[in-house]
């Protein structure tokens, strides 16, 4: 279970009509980064850490990628790992929304219809990653660090991957986390949740 | 402070004195008059406790009095007993070990636990024997043999935080074995992220401000706003006081559903339903039914926001098992009249309506029930998310509903990874693992088996107080080779034990915390106002002792002494404060000033509704269930299987309450909350316990009928028991009690006439002589402690004396 939805989406991606070229490749996003409509370019998105992407080409400093997700109706502004899913990849703006390619639907255990959807942009090369496993080492150190400080630390596996992000969010003051730490911790502990 | 030659000369009795020594100058006569300095020289420091942040006085070296700072509008009177419990004969003075224990180690009669004869080591010896027990244990039967699991209260600090220092000791020497949850609210954290997604319980409420403006009804089930509120896990802000006596002036009305009148209902004028302990989900029930027949639930929110009402519904109409859920059949469950169920329904739909439900619901048998019931009762009155509405599970405890400040956090010490991998669901299960190792139970969809356990080593936390069914914990308590304590104060945890190592307590050290826990508020320093007494150590102190015996005293230092340690936490949280745009003053101006810095309250946090973000927008702000709403019935926990948490709200009788079979046995429900002027046990060891305690007991709320059917009058000393066991009380006669059920308040010092023997009377007032070690389902494996019956009779001849409350027999 380990990284098995990044792993899961980057394949997703490759098998999607998006291989990867020879100059292609995918990567990981590591930390918090605007995705623009050009190098330098007004913003479209703002994307997770962990974040699997497609790199379409380099250019200096920046990266063109590709990304893939799931959205529902009436949440057009988010990219979800996967239908049901709470697992955030990216939030959009409305440049973003309307930039986006819309690609087949699907229904949840619930009956709320779900939206395969792309988006491409650009980001800052140095904000892309070739591994996982990094991420989730510093991830994990964070976590332990900040969130034995007053009780046993809770096994990831022992919530869901959508009930992680209210679990998380009421602690995050109190284990004096910051945005960024937050985001971080909240996508290891997803990535590293219990199956539902 | 030295008296000035000034102030001297100004008193009338310095000039009475001068006059009579008659002559010499003012300046000399000023001098040979006035106190020496050193003796009497006065300090003041900031300092903090569950109770809020306050001054310790010394004088001369010796701490005499704690006063509340400024910042906290609502002092808890009790907080000045603190000063009082420093030097309290139940002082542990120096390092002790049982007789037996040195004699035999591993191999001694454990049945000696609690008998109380111990002889005094010295430090070196009292640790080089723990560390050599750690390491034996650890190499002969696994790090999972070693327990060391405990959410106890100990004293804030976030750096003298004893379950997570020896968490962190335990780890580093190759793991341990842990808990999984939390003894006050298991049953409501482990439903509630099922239902709604979060845990809801440590979260900040719908804001004060959003009641007074918008709410018309108030109701307090199971809950005492103005008792529980004066402590806080980290120190207390005391918002909610003012919240409460703004709430009386605009004259909201209130209703509170509670076997006993409780405070706040007195000080708010609320009308009280007086339910029969355990039956609020058949009252919940009863009014969701009135709601669904006279068409007065939202529709619409529960299309919108919930999944699941359509399977419910036939369960609550009586479909599936013939009994549909009126007012009548819940008046017989309750004893509370149909027709008072059919109206507060009406008057929660009439209007804004707050439902406040107390953690004391959850508490019980099938205590996942309450706070399912209470979440679709909200759901059905469709105000969940609009201000002054919905439901909150905070209020009570820490000021929820305060206003959280824009401040950095505040991080503290940390225990790194622990190796053993299985925990135990702590809040019932500590004598289950003791007593029956290899045993596998069922835990929220998953199995656990419990290791053999064989030494526990507990710091900051009091089992023998607080765990349920005190004769067989004795018994569970006499299985491990090996018992290890970190106290102050000799305790019943500290009596059973084989080796007790005295720690300082927190006016004996240095530390540094955040007010209030919601809201983040303040950061202030607790400075040191008085040397250890004794042979004290801090935890941390005995810990890294122990870590260099074990061989990792820099991992476990990391070489940063106590005041390195503050230094780095406040570093941490300038940083943080720096990105906000927030400044924070130099750490020495901070630690020598005035050991506070306030951070802003933003205009928009008084305007903070719960869940107004889900319902605003339900599919971006989803909830964390399976269907992202509030689910009414949740696939997940049907699929678990479990009879005693189906997959909806339902009904259950608990194991034993009045209107079940056993009744006539013991004809009383005993309640259990937390104290009114303790924390759990803390505090009963000083002076405070003289302005409650009945005939030197723990007060026994009794109605006058049933204590005039036992010829009991106010004042006697009874004896409350059950199959269980018995303890003492003192009578209290009083209508804010409803018939057949009594209050004795958690916490009373455990005061055994037979030290260590099983069936031994508690001559003091400790609750878990008679209550029930049994879990709330296997859902969540809460605790029962307000699922008791008992019966209560007038001790005849006169009351043994109480003797918890000194020192061990030293041998």
């Amino acid at each position: 279970m380990a990284t098995a939805v990044a792993v899961i989406q980057a394949i997703a991606l490759l098998l999607s009509g998006m291989p990867a070229s020879a100059e292609q490749s995918h990567a990981f996003v590591t930390r918090s980064v605007p995705l623009t409509v050009a190098p330098r370019g007004a913003a479209l998105a703002q994307l997770v850490p962990s974040t699997a992407v497609l790199v379409v080409q380099r250019n200096g400093k920046f990266a063109e990628v590709a990304l893939e997700g799931w959205s529902t109706e009436g949440a057009e502004s988010v990219f979800f790992a996967h239908p049901g899913s709470r697992v955030i990849l990216a939030t959009l703006n409305p440049a973003g929304e309307q930039a986006r390619r819309l690609k087949e639907s699907k229904k949840d255990d619930y009956g709320t219809l779900w939206r395969k959807v792309r988006l491409r942009g650009w980001v800052r090369g140095d904000a892309l990653g070739d591994a996982l496993a990094p991420l989730w080492t510093k991830a994990r150190a964070l976590y332990q660090k900040r969130c034995s400080s007053c009780h046993a630390l809770r096994s990831p596996d022992k919530f869901t991957a959508n009930q992680w992000p209210t679990i998380l969010r009421p602690m995050a003051k109190r284990a004096a986390l910051t945005g960024e730490q937050h985001a971080l911790v909240l996508r290891y502990l997803q990535a590293h949740a219990k199956n539902h | 402070m030295k008296v000035s030659r000034r102030q001297f000369v100004q008193s009338g009795v310095a000039l009475g004195s001068a006059a009579a020594i008659g002559g010499g100058s003012a300046p000399a006569v000023a001098a040979a008059l006035a106190p020496s300095g050193p003796a009497l020289a006065t300090r003041r420091v900031p300092t903090a406790t569950h109770w809020g942040m306050m001054h310790a006085e010394t004088e001369g070296g010796r701490l005499v009095r704690i006063t509340p700072a400024k910042q906290d509008l609502f002092p808890s009177a009790m907080a000045e007993a603190l000063a009082d419990r420093v030097y309290s004969p139940t002082r542990v003075k120096y390092p002790m070990v049982r007789k037996g224990y040195l004699d035999k180690g591993a191999n001694s009669d454990t049945s000696e636990r609690g008998k109380g004869e111990f002889v005094r080591v010295s430090w070196e010896r009292a640790l080089d024997l723990v560390a050599s027990e750690l390491k034996r244990v650890k190499k002969r039967y696994g790090p999972d043999s070693i327990f060391a699991g405990s959410v106890d209260w100990h004293s804030v600090g976030k750096l003298h935080n004893s379950p997570v220092l020896l968490r962190r000791l335990l780890a580093l020497n190759g793991g341990f074995l842990d808990d999984s949850g939390d003894f006050s609210v298991q049953a409501a954290m482990t439903l509630l992220p099922h239902i709604v997604g979060g845990i809801e319980v440590y979260e900040q409420q719908t804001a004060w401000s959003t009641i007074l403006a918008h709410t018309d009804l108030v109701v307090l089930w199971g809950v005492d706003l103005l008792k529980n509120n004066q402590i806080g896990w980290a120190p207390a802000d005391h918002f909610t006081y003012g919240a409460l006596r703004e709430l009386k002036r605009k004259g909201t009305k209130v209703v509170s559903i509670d076997p006993r009148k409780t405070d706040a209902a007195e000080y708010l004028g609320a009308e009280w339903l007086a339910v029969r302990p355990n039956s609020d989900t058949a009252l919940m029930l009863a009014i969701a039914y009135t709601l669904y027949q006279e068409k007065l639930y939202d529709q619409a929110f529960l299309r919108k926001y919930t999944v699941g009402f359509d399977r419910f519904l036939p369960y609550l109409l009586g479909k599936d098992d013939g009994t549909p859920k009126t007012p009548e059949w819940a008046a017989r469950i309750t004893e509370i009249p149909a027709a008072a169920i059919t109206k507060i329904a009406r008057r929660m739909a009439g209007g804004r309506t707050m439902l406040m439900g107390g953690w004391a619901l959850q508490r019980q048998d099938h205590g996942e029930q309450p706070y399912w019931m209470l979440v679709t009762l909200a759901a059905m009155l469709g105000q969940i998310g609009l201000p002054g509405g919905g439901f909150g599970v905070g209020y009570h405890y820490a000021g929820g509903g305060s206003l959280t400040a824009k401040a950095p956090g505040l991080p503290g010490i940390s225990a790194p990874d622990n190796s053993v991998k299985v925990a135990i669901p702590f809040a019932h299960g500590l004598n289950d693992l003791l007593l029956h190792p290899g045993k596998t139970v069922d835990f929220n969809g998953e199995k656990v088996t419990y290791p053999k356990v064989r030494m526990v080593y507990w710091a900051g936390g009091n089992p023998l107080s607080h765990q349920m069914d005190r004769n067989l914990q004795i018994q569970a308590w006499r299985k491990p080779e090996t018992i290890v304590v970190n106290e102050a104060f000799w305790t019943s945890t500290a009596r059973f034990a084989d080796i007790v190592l005295p720690v300082t307590s927190t006016f004996e050290r240095n530390d540094i915390e955040v007010m209030s826990e919601d809201t983040n508020q303040y950061i202030c320093a607790m400075r040191q106002a008085i040397e250890p007494l004794y042979e004290a150590r801090s935890d941390f102190a005995i810990f890294s002792a122990l870590a260099a015996r074990l061989g990792f005293e820099a991992k476990y230092t990391e070489g940063k002494d106590e005041l390195d340690w503050i230094r780095s936490f406040y570093a941490e949280a300038a940083k943080q404060a720096k990105g906000m745009q927030l400044s924070m003053p130099a750490f020495d101006n901070f630690w020598n000033g005035t050991g506070v810095v306030e951070f802003p309250i933003p205009d928009d946090a008084k305007d903070f509704v719960r869940h107004a973000e889900f319902r605003a927008n339900p599919v971006v702000n989803a909830l964390g269930t399976p269907s992202g709403k509030i689910e009414i019935y949740s696939k997940t926990i049907a699929g678990f299987g479990y009879a005693d948490c189906p997959g909806h709200p339902v009904w259950l009788e608990p194991a034993e309450w009045l209107g079940g079979l056993t009744t006539k046995r013991y004809p009383l429900h005993m309640v259990s909350p937390h104290p009114k002027y303790r924390l759990h046990s803390q505090l009963d060891n000083t002076w405070a316990r003289r302005l409650y305690e009945v005939g030197g007991r723990e007060p026994m709320w009794i109605h006058p009928e049933d204590a005039k059917a036992r010829g009991i009058r106010y004042g006697d000393i009874v004896r409350v028991y059950n199959d269980r066991g018995a303890f003492l009380a003192g009578a209290v006669l009083t209508k804010r009690m409803r018939r057949n059920v009594i209050a004795v308040h958690e916490g009373a010092w455990y005061d055994p006439d037979k030290p260590g023997e099983v069936g031994a009377l508690c001559k003091h007032g400790n609750v878990n002589l008679v209550t029930l070690d049994k879990g709330t389902s296997k859902l969540a494996r809460g605790n029962v402690a307000n699922t008791v019956l008992v019966d209560v009779e007038k001790l005849p001849g006169r009351a043994p004396r109480v003797t918890a409350f000194t020192g061990p027999i030293e041998v």
